[in-house]
């Protein structure tokens, strides 16, 4: 699992960027398809937006050189609508 | 006198109001500070932004878990397309300026002007696309008063796209910097701290995007 997240990290910022744009449209696309049919893809729009405010978070906005209190401040940020998706799909499907 | 001009001199530089010579024990602290991105003023700036934004994704899925039948109701009538183009006006112009910094850090003048253009000229997409979705949704009898999804949608996304004009204004500024030539490798901070703001607006818009948009 660790060397899978490790090949998925992109190395620069042209490469996040990229990624970005493939994972933004790969979202469009099972959320417009998916829509109402299945309760648990909202746990999977909930770890893509994640994953893109992650990669903004690290690559764009340098939140690793950042002082401390900034990046526990950006990590709980990016964590909360996912966080309240999740919990939005869970009580959906009950 | 001599002697009062020394207890001074030691008031002044031990203070903790004090602008002059900083204490030694201060100076390792100041100095990891300026090896930091942007201004510390912009990351408390940003943070206001984050605890706005919190408070308006609790009152969404306050409203939503309230009105499930409305919110399932009203998604698929927004325009996709026009969230989709949005978010990447946000994440490109983002990335224009990220290396707007790098050229910046290593004196690359050249293209500096040329990255910090383009991040601005991309930027301008917002506006342009925003309008369009808002002639679609009123052709489409997409008003706030319809319903609390709609509501919510109008409240946060207008809201977002202020910060934005904000951001906007905020790169043109930056912009006619750079053509002066103004940053340089020990003085990056004026362009990071503009390009921290709008990734933190980017970052903002990817929650809406998946709220909204990205309904399921």
């Amino acid at each position: 699992m660790k060397r899978l997240l490790h090949a998925l990290d992109p190395r620069n910022a042209t490469q996040a960027w990229l990624a970005l744009l493939v994972i933004t449209v790969a979202t469009a696309g099972i959320a417009v398809a998916e829509r109402g049919v299945l309760p648990w893809v909202g746990w999977i729009i909930a770890a893509l937006v994640w994953w893109k405010a992650w990669l903004v978070a690290d690559h764009y906005l340098e939140v690793a050189d950042a002082a401390p209190v900034f990046r526990r401040i950006v990590v709980a940020f990016i964590s909360l609508a996912p966080v309240l998706l999740v919990v939005t799909a869970w009580m959906e499907s009950r | 006198m001599t002697s009062i001009k020394s207890t001074v001199s030691v008031a002044e530089t031990t203070s903790p109001l004090a602008l002059g010579d900083l204490p030694a024990a201060a100076a390792p602290a100041e100095k990891a500070e300026s090896k930091r991105p942007g201004y510390t003023g912009m990351w408390v700036g940003i943070t206001c932004e984050f605890v706005e934004f919190a408070v308006f994704f609790v009152v969404y899925f306050i409203a939503r878990w309230s009105y499930p039948d409305v919110f399932r109701a009203g998604a698929p009538r927004l325009w996709t397309l026009g969230g989709l183009l949005i978010t990447m006006v946000m994440l490109t112009s983002g990335y224009a300026l990220v290396r707007t910094v790098l050229a910046v850090r290593r004196d690359d003048q050249r293209g500096a002007r040329l990255w910090m253009t383009s991040a601005f000229v991309v930027a301008l997409g917002y506006p342009l696309v925003k309008w369009l979705e808002i002639q679609h949704n009123l052709a489409a009898g997409v008003v706030a008063g319809n319903n609390a999804f709609f509501t919510v949608y109008y409240y946060l996304t207008i809201n977002h796209f202020m910060h934005s004009a904000w951001g906007i204004l905020g790169m043109l500024w930056v912009l006619v910097r750079v053509w002066q030539g103004a940053y340089r490798p020990g003085n990056p901070k004026g362009v990071e701290s503009m390009a921290i703001y709008w990734h933190a607006t980017d970052m903002v818009w990817l929650m809406l995007f998946s709220l909204f948009y990205a309904f399921v």
